[in-house]
C-alpha cells in the first residue's frame, strides 16, 4: 500500500498499483525504493484526490500509454472526443472540480484522465459562439479595438455564407 | 511549445484578467491548448476557430499552438469573386500555415467543379498533401 498526503493533510492509502496510474507517483516510488514514506501531494486538495483514486481504481490493469505519446499528434487526423460511459458519470461534476481533476491530471501526470477533462470541457465549448463560451465559463471580452476589427473581418465570409 | 516560449509571449498579455474563474484562469497554455484541439469542429478557412474570438489569452494561445492549425479546407465558392476575395484567400491560407509551424498540413480542397459526362456539381478534393508548402 502507498501513503499520499494531500495539500490539506488529509492521508490516503491505495494500492500501489492503483496509485502508480499516477507517472509522477510511480517516479517518487522508484525514487524512494521501498520505504513506507508518505508521500506529499501538495498539489492536490483531499476532495480531488478521492475522485482521481476513484478513476485510477476503476481503470486498473489497463495498459498505460507510451511515455512519450503526444496526444496532439497522434490525434490530429482522428481528433476524437468520445468519452467512455462510466468516464462520462465520472467526469459529470461542477464545473470546479471539473477543472481541478485536469489540473490534477496534468500534476500528477495521469494522461488518460488528462484526457477524459479536456475531452469533457472541449465537447462543452464546441457548437458554442464566442459570447455564449463567456457566459459559460465567467471570461471577459478584453479583446483591444485592434482585435474586435480584425475578428470583425475574419467572420466576414463566415457570415456571407 | 516550451514552456519558456509560453513565458515569453504571455509577458504580453501580463495584467489582463480575462477569467474571472480562478481555477480555470490559472490553466496553463499547453492545457488550453490541448482543450482547444479536441474542440476543433471546422478546418474550413472561411470558419474562424471559436476559441480564438473568446478573449486576448485564448486568441495567443491558440495563434501559437501549430497543432490547431494542421488541418486546411479551403472552399473555393465563396471566393475569388473579386480581386480583394482572391487576396483575402492568400492571406488566410498564408496565416494557417504559419501558424501550424514546422508541422505537416492536411489539405483539402473543395470546389463546384463538373466533370465530363456528368450535369451536376461534383467535388474535387485535394488531400492529405504532407509537407504542403514546408521547406
Amino acid at each position: 500500500m502507498v501513503t499520499l498526503v494531500t495539500s490539506d493533510n488529509e492521508k490516503f492509502t491505495a494500492d500501489k498499483e492503483v496509485a502508480e496510474r499516477s507517472v509522477l507517483i510511480k517516479n517518487m516510488l522508484e525514487d524512494v525504493g521501498e520505504s513506507d514514506q508518505p508521500i506529499p501531494l501538495p498539489n492536490v486538495s483531499s476532495s480531488v484526490l478521492k475522485k482521481v483514486l476513484e478513476y485510477c481504481e476503476h481503470h486498473r490493469g489497463e495498459p498505460l500509454p507510451a511515455a512519450d505519446a503526444d496526444t496532439t499528434q497522434d490525434d490530429t487526423r482522428k481528433r476524437t472526443t468520445d468519452i467512455s460511459e462510466w468516464d462520462q458519470k465520472f467526469i459529470t461534476v461542477d464545473q470546479e472540480m471539473l477543472f481541478e481533476i485536469i489540473l490534477a491530471a496534468n500534476y500528477l501526470d495521469i494522461k488518460s484522465l488528462l484526457d477524459v477533462g479536456c475531452k469533457t470541457v472541449a465537447n462543452m465549448i464546441k457548437g458554442k459562439t464566442p459570447e455564449e463560451i463567456r457566459k459559460l465559463f465567467n471570461i471577459v471580452n478584453d479583446f483591444t479595438p485592434e482585435e474586435e476589427a480584425q475578428i470583425k473581418k475574419e467572420n466576414e465570409w463566415a457570415e456571407d455564407r | 511549445m516550451t514552456s519558456k516560449h509560453w513565458e515569453l509571449g504571455m509577458e504580453t498579455l501580463e495584467g489582463k484578467s480575462d477569467v474571472l474563474n480562478d481555477t480555470f484562469s490559472s490553466f496553463p497554455p499547453e492545457l488550453l491548448a490541448r482543450i482547444f484541439f479536441y474542440s476543433l469542429s471546422s478546418d474550413s478557412i472561411t470558419s474562424p476557430h471559436n476559441f480564438t474570438q473568446v478573449c486576448s489569452r485564448w486568441r495567443f494561445i491558440a495563434h501559437k499552438s501549430p497543432e490547431l492549425w494542421t488541418n486546411l479546407a479551403i472552399e473555393l465558392p465563396p471566393a475569388l469573386k473579386t480581386e480583394a476575395d482572391a487576396s483575402r484567400l492568400e492571406e488566410l491560407i498564408t496565416e494557417r500555415i504559419l501558424r501550424s509551424s514546422n508541422l505537416s498540413i492536411d489539405l483539402q480542397v473543395d470546389g463546384p467543379f463538373f466533370r465530363r459526362r456528368q450535369d451536376r456539381p461534383s467535388e474535387f478534393r485535394c488531400a492529405s498533401i504532407r509537407n504542403f508548402m514546408k521547406p
